[in-house]
């Protein structure tokens, strides 16, 4: 079967800097795949080169096949790929509903006229809308506090609805940007839930920024490790706990206990 | 057309007059979706006949149902009945071996039940419950992937009903009029204080005959709006949710999630409620907790007209005259806050609010009625198919659980135990050994009480519990108990003293409360257990327990208590679904506790093995340093 994502060769230089280095990788369709390295390994730019937020200097980006190296991130987002952010990317005095209407709004057609109005066929847009939202709202559990202000939530909830916005796009493949960072163990423990669910219930590819190691290797079908924009391993997670490469890079040199 | 009214030839009755009308709504996806009686029948019929033909479901077989309030669960209880069968529910909460005790118990074939939650639950207990043939879910999410042959996806039996019925027109009117009354509807169990519940059995007659007299004392009229949101499987939520809108035509609301209840209800303004205690004390704790955090301005405006509602709720549970001053300025209050408050909580339509399963305390009932919300007490059990007494609207005290429905006897027995007798009496048990406890048509519920002057029965304790202290005196646990919980920093305390010197107490703290005074106190902590131990909280809820005993005869006071480190809940077995406390079974599980109540130590420490946790607990023993009264 065709990978649905075929990163091949990628490369990413700032200046003098290079943060990507000639990365290639593919993910099959379905899977949950981590992006796994120390801190300023190249995790965060490669998300943004899938999604379009950066133009690497070099190399190719297919997505079922076609190639969006150079395709702005809003039509990427129509193709099927949606992203939650690390530092939540929300409207906070919006409720959650609007936040997340508001993530479809590249899917939106009518014009400001007719959507103003409520008329014809901009109001069975918005039903349509809302209905897709309403599936995420009750698929992440949102529903009583579905009008409330972003803002007003706590930070584990917000990291959730940042989740929610990107669903809202109805993805094929979801890029998640560090979904449990500052959570607590329960908080983190739901969030994995959600992740599996997405997986297997609405059947989307999962690439998956993540610290937690563990949650990492339960989760995962595929991880890739990045150290200083190079590709020092990939593989099953059983692969990768072996690999002295990663090992290295972790904790500096092989350990002796 | 036979006249013998059941259950489901009412349900036939009503939708052939008010095809159109709604009878259920019910929240998801964010919208209130309607379903008229018309939609109703029809997806009854469809399971009826497709229960009968497609899964062989017989006549006399039981079929159990589990999961929370949804149109569903009433369309499978409705078939199931249609087909002279008898439908149990099951508290959707229920714990893997408690669920394994049903079902073995009433020996179902048929489960019904609400999603992947409760079919992971059935599927991993599935060589402990043989008798289960068939597992129908009615909530797809994350089903999809499922491929056990016991599954069944409700959807697909009410289609296979669709071919069915066309074959067969008649089916479900021919079915339904070979009922009779006193067949047996409903399977309901009643949590005993100790050891398993049991199952009592109703027929359609006693479900009738609860709903008729409820309705004789208050009347409720069509398209008033119900909120359910109690557990189906409780047989008050069923009389008021199932049975009375069959011929009252109120519609009931159902909530989204359990998570959800607040707002949704808030969204429904109900006309009826029916909760326990501990929903009402939430509320008012919230509102208490909001009101601190409100602006100057509106405190003031509350704590003004708080004055008036008082003075009105102390008339009205009184029955004594208020000023005419009283009255403009409590109408003023009505129409610049407690309509506000009211609304706040839903209650912006409500014409009466049950309060079911035990009695709440008095300052939230004052507070209730204070701000314009009729709450009444009532008392009853499964036995009696629910409500049997019930305080009428201009006759309602702090104290009472209310006069006898119409139709309901009632005397006391020598020893003070009350004996109930009307025509919402059960069949009988499911088994036959507990059949005892009916005689003559009379039973007892275990409670022992008095009948006032003025015709209400006043609840003393349950039989069982009631202490002869050395002199001959009577001491009440239930009412200490009650007195403890006045305080709002106590969310529940168990009196214990049988054949002991003493009377002692366990007490749980009520987690927002007295957090919130740690909050003012500064002192840090981490979650209930900690806060529990706290020296100086104990020494604050030991302040308030003296000055409540204070207030009671030096015979009955509580002389040592403790504080236990968690709260009590209904998964640990401590508290009864319908959250009352399981006294037997706490002494029994804290029996090292109490023992220490007794003895001369300050400290008692529970192994990790006793209390399911991994580490040992030690807690303090407080005694109480009354002055004694020189009597």
């Amino acid at each position: 079967m065709q990978p649905i994502l075929e990163i091949e060769g990628v490369s990413l230089q700032f200046g003098g800097v290079k943060a990507l280095d000639d990365v290639s990788y593919h993910i099959k369709k379905g899977e949950i795949f981590s992006l796994i390295g120390p801190n300023g390994a190249g995790k965060t730019s490669m998300l943004n080169c899938i999604s379009g937020l950066y133009q690497p200097t070099s190399g190719s980006i297919r997505f079922k096949g076609q190639e969006i190296i150079n395709m702005k991130p809003y039509n990427r987002t129509t193709l099927g790929i949606a992203r939650a952010f690390q530092n939540i990317a929300l409207f906070a005095h919006m409720s959650v509903l609007d936040n997340l209407k508001l993530g479809r709004h590249t899917l939106m057609n009518s014009s400001a006229i007719s959507g103003g109005l409520y008329v014809g066929k901009a109001a069975n847009e918005e039903k349509e809308h809302r209905k897709k939202v309403e599936e995420v709202i009750e698929f992440l559990e949102l529903q009583d506090i579905r009008h409330t202000p972003v803002g007003t939530l706590p930070y584990g909830l917000q990291k959730r609805v940042e989740v929610g916005r990107a669903l809202a796009l109805g993805p094929e493949l979801i890029l998640l940007d560090e979904p449990m960072a500052g959570m607590n163990n329960s908080e983190k423990d739901l969030m994995a839930r959600f992740i599996l669910d997405m997986h297997e219930v609405m059947e989307i590819t999962v690439v998956l920024i993540e610290h937690d190691l563990g949650i990492v290797m339960n989760l995962s079908d595929h991880i890739a490790v990045l150290d200083f924009g190079r590709r020092i391993g990939f593989g099953t997670p059983e692969e990768i706990q072996k690999n002295p490469d990663v090992i290295k890079a972790y904790i500096g040199e092989e350990s002796v206990i | 057309m036979s006249a013998v009214k059941t259950l489901p030839y009412l349900l036939m009755e009503r939708a052939s007059n008010h095809r159109d009308e709604v009878a259920l709504r019910h929240k998801h996806l964010g919208i209130w979706n309607e379903i008229t009686w018309g939609d109703y029948l029809k997806n009854v019929e469809l399971l009826t006949i497709s229960l009968s033909e497609k899964y062989g479901f017989k006549h006399d077989e039981k079929l159990a149902i589990i999961g929370e309030n949804r149109p569903q669960w009433l369309y499978s209880y409705m078939a199931t009945q249609s087909l002279g069968g008898i439908p149990v529910g099951i508290y959707q909460e229920s714990l893997s071996e408690q669920i394994v005790f049903y079902l073995n118990d009433c020996q179902a074939r048929i489960v019904v039940v609400e999603d992947q939650e409760q079919v992971e639950k059935l599927l991993e207990i599935e060589d402990q419950i043989p008798l289960v043939e068939y597992i129908i879910f009615y909530n797809k999410q994350g089903m999809r992937h499922y491929k056990h042959p016991k599954l069944v996806d409700f959807d697909d039996v009410l289609i296979e009903g669709i071919s069915l019925i066309d074959k067969d027109p008649k089916f479900f009117r021919e079915r339904t009029e070979r009922l009779l009354g006193d067949d047996y509807a409903v399977i309901a169990y009643s949590a005993a204080a100790s050891g398993d519940p049991k199952g009592v059995i109703l027929t359609h007659e006693n479900l009738m005959e609860a709903s008729k007299s409820l309705l004789l004392v208050d009347n409720m009229e069509p398209k008033d709006d119900y909120f359910s949101f109690l557990p189906l499987s409780w047989i008050h939520e069923q009389v008021v949710s199932i049975v009375i809108p069959l011929t009252a035509g109120i519609v009931i609301n159902y909530p989204e999630k359990p998570h959800t209840v607040i707002g949704d209800m808030r969204e429904i303004g109900p006309h009826t409620l029916l909760a326990p205690p501990r929903v009402y004390q939430t509320i008012m704790s919230n509102f208490t907790i909001r009101m601190e955090g409100a602006s100057w301005f509106k405190r003031k405006v509350y704590q003004t007209f708080k004055k008036y509602g008082d003075i009105m709720a102390h008339a009205k549970l009184n029955k004594q005259e208020v000023s005419f001053k009283e009255k403009v300025m409590y109408k003023l209050g009505d129409l610049l806050i407690f309509s506000a408050i009211r609304d706040h909580f839903g209650f912006a339509r409500i014409k009466r609010a049950y309060i079911a399963g035990a009695t709440l305390q008095s300052e939230a009932f004052n507070f209730f009625h204070g701000i314009g919300v009729n709450l009444k007490q009532t008392y009853g059990g499964t036995e009696l198919a629910g409500i049997a007494f019930v305080q009428k609207d201009d006759d309602i005290n702090v104290e009472s659980t209310g006069v006898p429905l119409p139709g309901t006897e009632v005397r006391v027995g020598d020893d003070g135990s009350i004996f109930v007798k009307n025509s919402a009496i059960f069949a009988k048990y499911l088994h036959e050994e507990d059949n005892k406890s009916m005689i003559d048509g009379w039973i007892t519920l275990g409670d022992c009480g008095r009948l006032g002057i003025d015709g209400h029965l006043y609840i003393l304790d349950r039989q069982e519990d009631i202490i002869t202290e050395q002199n001959g005196k009577h001491i009440y646990p239930r009412i200490i108990e009650n007195k403890l919980k006045t305080s709002p920093y106590i969310q529940e305390a168990v009196c214990f003293g049988k054949e002991k010197p003493y009377m002692t107490a366990i007490v749980n703290i009520d987690l927002s409360s007295v957090g919130r005074w740690a909050d003012k106190q500064r002192i840090v902590y981490t979650e209930y257990s900690d806060l529990a131990r706290n020296p100086q909280v104990v020494e604050f809820i030991e302040q308030q327990v003296t000055e409540i005993m204070g207030q009671i005869p030096a015979y009955a006071r509580v002389k040592k208590f403790s504080i236990l480190h968690k709260q009590f809940t209904a998964d640990d077995g401590e508290l009864t679904r319908t959250l009352k406390v399981r006294r037997k079974f706490i002494e029994e599980k804290y029996q090292m506790l109490i023992a220490g109540m007794y003895s001369d130590s300050s400290k008692v420490t529970m192994a990790g093995s006793e209390i399911e946790s991994i580490e040992e607990i030690s807690l303090q023993v407080i005694q109480l340093n009354i002055k004694q009264e020189v009597a």
